[in-house]
């Protein structure tokens, strides 16, 4: 698939890319002949931007270089669709008030320069959120198959879980994204008419007939509001695009995810799709647009639409799915791993001290849990105890997860903050003091002493030494 | 009298000279964990282009870091630098999920290769001190480390606080100094 032919071939695209109009200009600092690129925000940049931008994390940018890394057609394709112009199109609009930093030394500079580009891309300040924003993909559906990992088998054989009245109950239409749904899309899409059963939904997610999707979408047209909003019409690939944005999958997916990406508005820059286009649409319930959490959440919509069948069972599995996709961290499951796996790694080290666990208690297989059992090997845990030895095995913590996916559905939909809350308390008790980053920062201040906190060696038995 | 003057001259000029490879995929903060490690700072770092060599001592042991490029077509070159290394720091982005087993597939390649194979593999796990990153037992399923043909140890650690990065250094440099 990769073949060297490919890439040659991918390669001579870019190439042909960065000489655009717009691209020629690294899209941050507008330097000029950028080589490096973010393949997922779309834009050509120059190596010092690069290099901050690779600072952000991958959850926000992915760094390539031109010419010294191999691109897929998936990652041209991202960066053709996009590009600098459509990029600072929306997250700078103004650039003659938002510029980036020059004429200083080269320290300040870059300091400078981080600052710039984090406002620019991770706190999106200089994103103009008073009309919506243009949204660079034909469609998104085009990429979803991109992605290889499906979570269908995972959550197909999954009941739904929730009752019909809980998607009722709600009035999805009252959101401005309502009228997106008249272009046609995909059957979930338009399962989204309060009053529709349970079993109508879960048909037509798992099995997709076109007369079913036609007769909810009649549903829907019927209860759309009367004055829509106009579309710009510089825009028209918006519709298609937005459409997967039903709101009725937000009521659908998972209330806690939701919540606590609701919660977090400023933190959602995955990016499932490989583009910009769910930070596109994520920005229009960003925080200068506050809305009820459930109204228009793209991070649970991308849950939604990925697990079908929504089931507090799942939640686990949506979570590990984001991350094992991999294109990128969305908040929702972003803040849950906050909540369950990173107070394991510092908290832990925290109340359980700096213990170093020598291997001979390790041996045994089943207090390890882990392959080391299989190997001959003498393992010498150098960790803190309580995060790596109960099962290290498991992607997700086991504190922390099955708490939270059981405490979620419970809390009530209206409160963005309960779920958190109630993860916090019940998965963390005793460190939950070390949520915050800060604290684990501070502890981790506090014992620079020769302790290994995270991490565990083994020596095979016929190492070298 | 000729022990202490035995000592005395291995502690004046009885430094090891060490040399190090610092490999791992792009992006995974290798320069930073580098400089950290020397300068005990954070400095800010644009992608390494080919490569950059430093130099530190750390508990009477003189670690030259080889620092190279983590870029597809760099990683061809990673087994240049390998010839007659002592030891190899793998640096792992915890965060990146999804490029793990790319991670894995050349970290084994490395492995793989006969010019370490008397040398030991220290596996950092960084940027734990971003939220939701994996945790080492994560990253150490995920590479399948217990699989390595050399002796192996895996760290959690940030080179931005620095937490983690001596834990690392100790059990390299209980490796090296033991090992001749």
């Amino acid at each position: 698939m990769n073949t060297k032919a490919a890439s040659e071939r991918h390669h001579r695209q870019l190439m042909e890319l960065v000489k655009l109009s717009g691209n020629d200009t690294c899209a941050d600092c507008t330097g000029r002949n950028p080589r490096w690129a973010s393949w997922n925000l779309g834009i050509f940049i120059c190596v010092q931007c690069a290099g901050v931008h690779r600072k952000m994390g991958t959850h926000i940018s992915k760094v390539k270089s031109l010419t010294l890394d191999t691109w897929t057609r998936e990652q041209v394709d991202s960066i053709r669709g996009i590009g600098n112009v459509k990029s600072n199109l929306l997250f700078n609009p103004d650039p003659l008030k938002n510029r980036p930093p020059t004429n200083m030394t080269e320290e300040e500079r870059d300091s400078e320069l981080e600052k710039f580009i984090r406002r620019k891309y991770e706190f999106r300040r200089f994103v103009d959120r008073a009309k919506p924003p243009p949204v660079p993909l034909k469609d998104p559906r085009d990429r979803i198959p991109h992605h290889p990992v499906s979570p269908a088998p995972r959550s197909g054989s999954r009941p739904p879980p929730q009752t019909p009245s809980s998607f009722a109950d709600s009035s999805p239409l009252g959101s401005p994204e309502a009228p997106r749904q008249m272009a046609p899309g995909p059957p979930w899409a338009t399962a989204i008419s309060p009053g529709v059963s349970a079993a109508n939904i879960s048909r037509s997610q798992t099995a997709p007939s076109a007369s079913s999707s036609a007769a909810l979408q009649s549903t829907i047209n019927d209860r759309a509001p009367p004055s829509l909003p106009q579309r710009d019409s510089s825009r028209p690939a918006a519709n298609s695009g937005v459409s997967l944005h039903a709101p009725l999958q937000f009521q659908r997916g998972f209330p806690a995810q939701q919540q606590a990406s609701a919660s977090t508005p400023s933190n959602k820059p995955g990016q499932l799709s490989n583009s910009t286009f769910n930070d596109l649409i994520s920005l229009q319930d960003g925080p200068a647009q506050p809305q009820p959490p459930l109204q228009m959440n793209p991070w649970a919509q991308m849950h939604a639409q990925n697990l079908p069948v929504a089931s507090p069972g799942v939640m686990q599995g949506a979570s590990q799915y984001a991350w094992a996709n991999g294109s990128g961290i969305p908040g929702s499951a972003k803040s849950m791993q906050h909540a369950n796996t990173y107070p394991l790694t510092s908290a832990t080290a925290g109340t359980l001290g700096q213990q170093a666990f020598s291997g001979q208690m390790l041996q045994t297989p089943q207090q390890l849990g882990y392959p080391y059992s299989s190997s001959p090997a003498t393992a010498t845990f150098a960790a803190a105890g309580g995060g790596l030895s109960p099962g290290p095995h498991t992607p997700v913590s086991p504190f922390g997860m099955p708490m939270s996916s059981q405490g979620c559905p419970q809390t009530s939909p209206g409160n963005p903050f309960a779920a958190m809350e109630a993860r916090q308390v019940g998965a963390l008790t005793p460190n939950s003091a070390f949520l915050s980053p800060f604290a684990a920062q501070q502890q981790q201040q506090q014992q620079p002493g020769p302790g290994q906190v995270f991490g565990w060696a083994m020596q095979q038995p016929n190492s070298f030494i | 009298m000729g022990m202490a003057f035995s000592s005395l001259w291995n502690s004046l000029f009885g430094q090891k000279e060490l040399k190090i490879c610092i490999l791992g995929l792009d992006n995974a903060g290798k320069t930073t964990l580098t400089y950290r490690m020397k300068l005990g700072s954070v400095i800010a770092s644009a992608p390494t282009i080919g490569s950059t060599v430093e130099e530190f001592e750390y508990k009477n042991l003189k670690f030259i870091l080889f620092d190279v490029g983590g870029q597809t077509s760099l990683r061809a070159s990673w087994s240049t630098y390998l010839a007659s290394t002592n030891a190899v720091i793998f640096v792992i982005d915890s965060t990146d999920r999804a490029r793990t087993q790319l991670a894995r597939q050349e970290l084994h390649r490395v492995a793989a290769d006969e010019q370490v194979s008397k040398a030991p593999i220290l596996v950092f796990a960084n940027k734990q001190d971003v939220m939701g990153s994996m945790t080492p037992a994560e990253v150490s399923d995920s590479l399948a480390l217990t699989t390595l043909p050399v002796s192996w140890h895996i760290q959690g650690c940030s080179a931005l606080t620095g937490k983690g990065i001596n834990d690392g250094l100790d059990w390299l440099a209980g490796k090296l100094g033991a090992s001749s």
